[in-house]
């Protein structure tokens, strides 16, 4: 009952975030009334929805689902439309919800592309220092997430308006100094549950595998992805340097952690691959 | 029962006729109390910088036109003398449809004008103030607000700045994000620069600082915005302190240069700095947008605002169009049912004066408690009879000449023109105890 259940939101979340998005894009580049007055809606029903499939994954395996790519994909898209509601239920304004929830729309549609499910779980995975490893990794990976986006956006006002077109994104976006505060406090925390993960990583891993290389390209990529995320917040917060360096460098960290989760983890490191 | 619309507005005469003949509240509080007293039993006039206007509904027993309405309005202001070709007359439907075109702001000379509305309210509370606005008046303003309403509501005919300087305020609020917070710079006195001030104190900055060639035309001014003045050779000291600059000066030189940008921006960490020229010829260097963090716009690129903005408003036309036609069409129905309720009330009227002289007939015969059950009996009788005539009525308001033709009908079949006249002659008569005139 529970597999029937499980497999039926799979196949139903990446609907639902299509249409989610969808209703999120018609009200900001149409101004379509109708998607406007549902978009909230439609996001709260697909929320809910997240949440089942992750409860009823986890009691169809009877383990949390951080073991595979596409389940912490799926837990990324979870955390940055978690979030984002969030955010608009706090600042009343709906304006980047399309761009936030296309992403989360195409970590979806990629782990439900890349559904493999090991038939017997790695042994190393049930250590509890994973689970927090894990857990704080998926937290920083989404506010990284959400940092991009909002630098994006930053970027592409920023030229609006140098280059004087006015289309929806003058109309509709937040102004280009809440872009930029908003960016920099989600790479503040992203950074911070990076930071942890990576702590915790260090403790864990040399118990768990002796044989592991600092020089591992999973851990060179993501000392690169923590540096340039410092850089980020030392260029806003002390060297006040132009903005939209400041942005470019977001971007270009998210970027590279985007790379490192996908192309890195499955093909070139030597032990954080788990599956 | 004619509805008149006689007035001038901005599509029928220049703005030197209209902005003399505007009337203030006391003139339209004595005029609308002369038509009230003589010519019109409902009267409502709306005087604003671009139309005045009179719609009205005559007395019954006054005879009345387009031209006798016109010659009033005309004989408010007799020192201007305004021909006949500036006025527009309207009646009923067209009455109707431009007050709600104007209630809408889709007449308007500035499309989506979002103040008419007040000005339509604040000029029927005058009518309302001086007893002049009755049934028809009041349901037709009615609807009207109600279409400025929903027009607002439901459309973005008023929404994105149409004026150069409140195009600033707007680019403006796209960058920063707490504008009362910001502080602005004006350099020049002229009217522009002056007005973006004003709007920018609208939306609620409090920090200005003003320069000009000649000081003391700044410090004349400068009161009135709560500003500080400073000295013309000093203002490039503050472009590190200030969020806005709006230079609006007439002078054929540039005055800020990329260098003078450059070095503030560092002095003020990398703040970003909106710059608006709208001086011509341009007063800032063209090479000062390149810095980092610096927005600099010109009258050109303003009036692309202005030109973005009014182009989306147009598109909202067709929808506000459906509004007014749908709130027109129910004003009509309401409007046309008033045709039918006097021979509604007639029938009615009618009926139970038969119903009356009957129930006299037959109240010696039986007793008290039989009476009354009789009473409600026939009174039940008469409503299921009357029903489907009146629901008839009712139903066919939406088209006028059915309902002329069937009011004209029933008057006939019930001789109700006739029934008028004698009921006012015959009284009831009573029959005395053991007599029966029935037959």
């Amino acid at each position: 009952m529970i597999s029937i259940f499980n497999y039926f939101l799979e196949t139903i979340l990446p609907i639902a975030y299509a249409l989610v998005t969808l209703a999120y894009g018609l009200a900001f580049f149409r101004d379509n009334t109708y998607a406007a007055g549902w978009r909230t809606r439609l996001l709260i029903i697909t929320l809910i929805a997240h949440f089942l499939y992750i409860g009823s994954h986890t009691a169809e395996y009877s383990r949390c689902m951080v073991t595979t790519p596409f389940e912490i994909m799926s837990l990324i898209a979870f955390t940055i439309t978690a979030t984002y509601a969030y955010i608009e239920y706090r600042t009343r304004s709906r304006e980047t919800g399309v761009f936030m929830l296309f992403v989360a729309f195409l970590f979806v549609v990629v782990s439900s592309v890349m559904t493999r499910m090991p038939s017997v779980p790695n042994p190393v995975l049930e250590d509890n220092t994973v689970g927090i490893h894990v857990s704080t990794a998926i937290f920083g990976y989404g506010a990284l997430a959400i940092s991009a986006v909002y630098g994006v956006l930053f970027l592409i006002l920023y030229r609006n308006i140098r280059r004087n077109t006015f289309g929806p994104f003058f109309k509709h976006l937040p102004s280009l100094e809440s872009l930029e505060k908003l960016s920099v406090v989600a790479a503040a925390i992203g950074l911070t549950f990076l930071t942890v993960a990576m702590l915790v990583a260090m403790i864990w891993l040399p118990d768990a595998m002796p044989n592991f290389s600092y020089a591992d390209p999973k851990l060179v990529i993501t000392a690169l992805v923590w540096l340039l995320y410092a850089a980020v917040l030392l260029s806003y917060y002390v060297f006040r340097i132009d903005s939209r360096r400041v942005m470019q460098l977001s971007v270009s960290g998210f970027l590279l952690a985007l790379f490192s989760m996908t192309v890195i983890n499955l093909f070139f490191s030597t032990f954080h691959r788990f599956i | 029962m004619t509805i008149y619309a006689v007035g001038i507005n901005h599509h029928t005469a220049p703005v030197e006729i209209r902005e003399r003949f505007a009337l203030s509240s006391d003139e339209i509080s004595t005029a609308l109390r002369t038509l009230h007293d003589g010519l019109l039993k409902e009267a409502f006039i709306l005087s604003t910088c671009n139309r005045t206007e009179l719609y009205g509904v005559p007395y019954d027993d006054v005879e009345t036109d387009g031209y006798v309405l016109q010659d009033f309005l005309r004989n408010l202001k007799p020192e201007i003398q305004v021909e006949d070709k500036y006025f527009f007359k309207f009646f009923t439907c067209g009455a109707a449809s431009h007050l709600f075109n104007v209630a809408a702001s889709i007449d308007s000379q500035v499309l989506g004008d979002v103040q008419i509305l007040k000005q339509i309210k604040d000029a029927y509370e005058l009518s309302l103030k001086e007893g002049a606005a009755d049934t028809i008046l009041n349901t037709l303003l009615h609807y009207a607000l109600r279409v400025g309403k929903r027009v607002r509501a439901e459309t973005s005919l008023g929404i994105g700045a149409i004026s150069i300087s409140y195009a600033a305020v707007q680019l403006a609020g796209r960058i920063f994000d707490n504008i009362q917070q910001k502080q602005v710079l004006l350099i020049g006195m002229g009217e522009t620069g002056l007005l973006t001030a004003r709007h920018f104190a609208d939306r609620g900055v409090q920090r200005f600082m003003f320069t000009n060639r000649t000081r003391s035309r700044a410090e004349e001014i400068a009161p009135k915005f709560g500003a500080d003045v400073v000295d013309f050779s000093a203002f490039p000291d503050t472009l590190k302190e200030v969020d806005v600059v709006v230079t609006a000066t007439s002078s054929p030189e540039v005055l800020i240069t990329r260098s003078m940008i450059k070095n503030s921006m560092k002095g003020r960490y990398n703040r970003p700095l909106l710059v608006l020229d709208i001086s011509v010829p341009r007063n800032v260097d063209p090479a000062a947008g390149s810095v980092g963090n610096v927005f600099l716009n010109d009258i050109d690129a303003l009036q692309g605002i202005v030109d973005h903005n009014i182009s989306k408003r147009k598109k909202e036309l067709p929808k506000a169009g459906a509004i007014v036609s749908e709130e027109l069409m129910r004003f009509f129905i309401w409007y046309n049912s008033l045709e039918a309720t006097p021979t509604i009330q007639k029938i009615r009227e009618k009926f139970e004066r038969v119903r009356q002289n009957e129930l006299e007939r037959f109240r010696h015969r039986i007793d008290e408690n039989s009476f009354e059950a009789v009473e409600l009996l026939t009174h039940r009788i008469l409503q299921k009879i009357l029903h489907p005539t009146m629901r008839s009525l009712r139903i066919q308001t939406e088209d006028v000449t059915s309902l002329n033709m069937t009011v004209q009908v029933l008057r006939e079949v019930f001789d109700l023109d006739n029934e008028a006249a004698e009921a006012d002659d015959k009284p009831v008569k009573k029959t005395p105890p053991g007599e029966d005139n029935d037959h």
